[in-house]
């Protein structure tokens, strides 16, 4: 179990609403092997969201414990979880949260320039090619379709080479074919970048091409393939 | 710093994010700017004038000719003496004269410093001497070769005397205050004046003796002079007051300091409203840099490296802006400069660094006070916010932001008034008005949606806009209904005052008045005037002196203070008639004066020692009725018992006084005479310089020479151009605050920009025209215009009634230009600047902006 890069024991989400305390998620463990793609799938409102939040730091759970790489971050205060998101983790959403005052190849060399490298715009470029947008580096998101828009996600993502991706509904806001499309990609750099995968969809075509299948249903994991 | 700051920065600003933020700082460091460097420099030129404004180290000034003891005991005490006496008076050439102020200095003179003269009329080459003009020379400022239309080198007569133009005045080094209401300046020497004839009992004049010497010996005359204040010679020491650079210094540097306070203060609305635009701005940026940071957060980024990184971009932001707003700023004070030339009189030096650190501190602490209070909460966003959007930001509340605003204008107020009162009590007032142009609109408001019930359908959703978003309404409407309001009293001051004071002037007001005719040339002048079949009031004897004590106990100093007209020397007359216009309000007249003064001419009755006095200022200084009085007159005594109190009617503009006393009292001090002419105004029409005098005045000035002729249209004239100057200058920085105003309005309808791109998207998705959004829009901002031009021009009548009831004694009057203006420039400025901002949201196609927004 040591050589998992994601670990989480027992891990439980309470929030207190305004009548009662609601309970998301409820003794949850899991553990993911280094280059291990996985799929969090379950209805919505299950939690699916929830968990991925939790197990990439950005949000601490109300009980149990994660690791992240050798880091257990359920023992950090924000500060320094951030540090370990900016040594590990890459993001891709549903929404794409592209800046929309940025060009593409800003907003794919963005995180790179936060984290003070270098070589940000040549592998900003590098990235956008891979994924077809090679011709598209100077146009602004409002200018892009949600297909393309979610490409130069996918390019900024992987652009900074993160150990561990997390996607939250990556094809969620895009028609069947474009998100068939995307889903290619996304896998395709995948393979290329060696990264661990931790996806969450409700869609069951996109979920099979992983490796493993975690199910959750009312805050509790129902399966596990 | 790092990089990524600055392309940050710079992708904010190309994204157009921070254009008002920037623009709303950019101005109100530039009205800071511009106001403080114009009040320092007239400041430090004024300063400087007068530091060197004795030319000697020490100075007795009176009113009254220097007596020896004075002069005696500077020499006594090892000083240096020079004398000077400076007074107006007519100087012509040819057919042209001009009342010019004159100073005749002696041998001696100058003490301390320089004159700078030229030779030359472009004054190309600037001379240098340590001494006044010779006997026969006359030194002239160069516009008065103007007015008489002579060059350097002719004769002008002053008085009797006639003397050679040689040089034209650049410098003097006691120019005296810097304010030039007075005639064109003339210098000559004082073994001229005897040959002149100019200096007669009962005239106005200012004698001065210059002193010269080491510390001990000018502490040594101090001293002394001190001494006699206290001691005996209390007859003629009220006369005179010794003047050292210092007191004279200090004595304008607070009428100044107040000056500077007044424009920065009206610079404050300006930083008042930028301020308001840069906060209402920075809400909305805040909420576009959101999902940035929240990225940002999830990328790893800690808090603290977000706060740092956001210090910084403001802190080139402010460090921007303020250079921008310094460099217009400078710009902008030449424009108030050159408004205010003609007023002010003086050398301009280079401004000091208090200005560019008011300005610099103005920009931080409007970026620390409007802008960082909408951004505090970016830091401390929580990068969950990536996956649920629906999280709360933790904005600083309304009200703290509110608090903070208002601290930081406080801060900035008092900073540039020098008075945490004046400060406050400024800013109260401000907002109180906010409030009431706010209760105002809102009960407007409230009527206008009742309109749009039954009109359009584009006014009915225009007028239901700006109903429903009636908060930034008022916000807008505030701003801009304040700032015109202001705009509007001050052109209304400067264009109606002055013409609504001359229309309500009575048809017999005088034309000309006659000043400083001695005794002898009475009759001849009388002569003169019938021959030119022009008629004068009554002629009224004039001697100028002071009130020294009320039923034998000196007057103090605090109650010769509460009267402005009685606290320094005034002209005092007689008349055996109640003067035209004057009204006995108690006692009585002396009735019986006809009789007698017929009776026996050669008569040795000893005038009774009685007078009236003018109700006003015997109510100030607490005089009554039975009071015994006691006069001063070129240092002799008298006391004369009040037998009446006097109305006067002071719009009549005929000579009027405040102390008249029973004929023959004022005989044996050689009183000059004066008088006011009516109708001798035949061609009216011909102003400026080609002014065709009337001809009775060239007639007058040729046999009279010493004797003054005041035209009131010139008089009105000086008050006019005054009045022109100091408005302009102020509209100048009017406009400038109403650009604030403008930018309040363009950040106003920010906060509501994406709501009305949606709302506008999903009604031309249901199929209205453009036209009709086009048409909503107009009547929006028509409406809001509207409302802001009614509100201005109400609260401007108002302060202009008072003006005119209280300050001008005028029958109040409407001004419909001013309602006509206020609306009109409120409706065009609103509506364009409005639809300017709205452009894209008419622009934009409806799939598009829905796409935006999603
Ligand atoms: N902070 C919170 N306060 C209140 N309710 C919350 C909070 N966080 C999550 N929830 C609730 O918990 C449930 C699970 O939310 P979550 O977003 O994880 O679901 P999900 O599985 O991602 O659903 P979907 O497939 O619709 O995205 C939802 O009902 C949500 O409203
Ligand atoms: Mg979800």
């Amino acid at each position: 179990m040591n050589d998992s890069i994601l670990r989480a024991e027992n891990v439980s989400k309470r929030v207190q609403t305004a009548e009662k305390q609601l309970t998301i998620l409820e003794g949850v463990s899991l553990a993911v092997p280094a280059g291990q793609s996985v799929a969090i799938i379950g209805p919505s409102g299950a939690g699916k969201s929830t968990l991925l939040g939790l197990l990439a730091g950005l949000d601490s759970p109300t009980d149990g414990k994660i690791w992240l790489a050798q880091h257990e971050i359920t023992a950090m205060d924000e500060e320094r979880r951030a540090a370990v998101r900016a040594e590990l983790v890459g993001f891709v959403f549903q929404t794409f949260q592209l800046l929309g005052s940025l060009t593409a190849l800003e907003n794919v060399s963005l995180p790179m320039e936060l984290a003070g490298e270098s070589d940000a715009q040549a592998r900003a470029i590098n990235y956008l090619e891979k994924v077809g947008l090679a011709a598209r580096l100077q146009h602004y998101p409002k200018q892009l379709s949600g297909g393309e828009q979610q490409r130069v996600a996918l390019a900024r993502a992987f652009a900074c080479e993160p150990k561990i991706l997390f996607a939250d509904e990556p094809t969620g806001n895009l028609d069947q074919a474009t998100g068939q499309k995307v889903s290619d990609l996304l896998f395709d750099l995948n393979e290329q970048s060696d990264a661990t995968l931790v996806l969450v969809t409700h869609e069951q075509r996109l979920a099979e091409r992983c490796q493993r299948v975690i199910t959750i249903d009312d805050g509790r994991v129902v399966a596990d393939q | 710093m790092r990089m990524i700051d600055l392309k940050l920065l710079w992708r904010d600003w190309r994204g157009g994010q921070l254009n008002l933020v920037v623009s709303a700082l950019v101005l109100a460091v530039m009205v800071v700017t511009a106001v403080s460097l114009f009040a320092d420099r007239v400041e430090r030129g004024l300063n400087q004038q007068i530091s060197s404004f004795l030319a000697a180290d020490l100075a007795l000034s009176g009113g009254i000719e220097i007596s020896d003891a004075y002069r005696q005991q500077a020499i006594t005490a090892g000083l240096d003496i020079a004398e000077t006496v400076r007074f107006r008076s007519m100087v012509f050439a040819g057919e042209r004269n001009h009342l010019a102020a004159v100073k005749a200095v002696d041998q001696a003179y100058p003490l301390r410093g320089e004159m700078e003269l030229s030779a030359t009329p472009m004054a190309e080459q600037v001379i240098k001497l340590a001494r006044g003009p010779q006997s026969g020379e006359a030194w002239v400022e160069s516009r008065l070769l103007n007015l008489l239309d002579i060059q350097l080198g002719d004769t002008v007569e002053v008085g009797y005397a006639q003397l050679k133009v040689t040089h034209l005045i650049v410098n003097e080094p006691d120019r005296g205050t810097g304010f030039s209401g007075t005639g064109a300046r003339l210098m000559m020497s004082t073994e001229d004046l005897a040959a002149s004839q100019l200096i007669r009992p009962g005239g106005r004049y200012s004698y001065r003796l210059l002193m010269r010497g080491d510390a001990p010996a000018i502490q040594a005359y101090t001293d002394w002079f001190e001494q006699q204040k206290e001691t005996a010679d209390v007859e003629s020491v009220p006369h005179y007051r010794l003047l050292t650079p210092e007191n004279a210094e200090e004595q304008l540097s607070e009428a100044l300091q107040r000056g500077r306070a007044f424009l920065l203060l009206s610079g404050t609305i300006g930083v008042l409203l930028a301020g308001l635009a840069m906060a209402l701005a920075s809400q909305r940026y805040a909420s576009r840099l959101t999902d940035q940071v929240a990225l940002m957060k999830a990328w790893g980024q800690s808090s603290a490296a977000i706060r740092r990184s956001q210090f910084f971009r403001l802190f080139i932001i402010a460090a921007v802006a303020t250079t921008i707003g310094i460099a217009l700023g400078w710009l902008a004070h030449y424009l108030l400069l050159e408004v205010v030339r003609g007023v002010l009189d003086v050398v301009l030096p280079l401004p000091g660094w208090r200005p560019w650190l008011v300005a610099t501190i103005t920009g931080f602490v409007c970026v620390l006070g409007f802008a960082l209070p909408a951004l505090w909460h970016l830091p401390r966003i929580e990068p969950l916010r990536v996956l649920r959007r629906d999280l709360p930001d933790t904005l600083i509340g309304q009200g703290r932001r509110l608090v903070i605003g208002i601290a930081a204008l406080l801060l900035l107020a008092y900073w540039y008034s020098g008075s945490i009162v004046v400060a406050a009590l400024f800013l109260a007032a401000l907002f109180a008005l906010f409030a009431v142009c706010a209760l105002i609109a809102m009960q407007i408001l409230r009527l206008v949606r009742g309109f749009g019930s039954w009109r359009g359908s584009y006014t009915r959703l225009g007028l239901a806009n700006l109903w429903r978003r009636r908060g930034q309404t008022l916000v807008q409407l505030v701003g801009f209904s304040t700032t015109l309001m202001l705009l509007l009293v001050v052109t209304g001051m400067r264009t109606n005052l002055i013409a609504e004071w001359e229309a309500q002037l009575p048809d017999n007001t005088p034309s000309h008045f006659l000043f400083n005719v001695a005794t002898p040339q009475v009759a001849p002048v009388k002569e003169l005037l019938d021959e030119h079949g022009v008629s004068t009031t009554d002629w009224y004897p004039m001697v100028r002196g002071r009130l020294v004590a009320i039923n034998g106990e000196a007057i103090s100093r605090e109650r010769m203070a509460r009267s402005d007209g009685l606290s320094r020397e005034v002209n005092f007359t007689q008349a055996d008639t109640l003067p035209e216009g004057n009204a006995i309000v108690q006692g009585e007249w002396w009735n019986d004066i006809e009789s007698k003064a017929d009776g026996n001419d050669e008569t040795n009755d000893v005038p009774r020692a009685e007078f009236s006095i003018e109700e006003e200022v015997a109510t100030e200084i607490g005089i009554v009725l039975g009071d015994e009085v006691e006069f001063s007159i070129g240092g002799l005594r008298f006391s004369a018992k009040v037998t009446s109190i006097r109305s006067v009617n002071w719009q009549s503009m005929t000579p009027n006084f405040y102390v008249v006393f029973y004929p023959g009292l004022l005989d044996k001090y050689s009183p000059n005479w004066i008088t006011a002419v009516r109708g001798a105004d035949s061609d009216s029409q011909n102003r400026g310089a080609l002014t065709q005098q009337a001809p009775f005045v060239q007639s007058m000035v040729n046999q009279f020479p010493t004797a003054v002729v005041l035209e009131l249209r010139d008089v009105i004239e000086r008050i006019r151009d005054v009045i022109n100057r100091v408005t302009q200058g102020l509209e100048l920085i009017l406009f400038a605050v109403l650009a604030c105003g403008g930018l309040v309005l363009f950040a106003a309808i920010g906060v509501s920009f994406d709501e009305r791109l949606r709302e506008n998207a999903i009604l031309r998705t249901l199929g209205s025209s453009r036209r009709i959004i086009v048409g909503a829009l107009t009547v929006e901002f028509a409406t809001l215009g509207l409302i802001a031009g009614l509100i201005a021009a109400c609260g401007a009548e108002i302060v202009l009634y008072f003006v005119q009831t209280n300050l001008f004694d005028l029958s109040p009057q409407w001004h419909w230009d001013l309602w006509l203006l206020g609306v009109v420039s409120g409706v065009g400025l609103i509506t364009v600047l409005g639809l300017l901002r709205s452009r894209p949201i008419i622009s934009t196609p409806p799939l598009e902006s829905l796409r935006q927004l999603a």
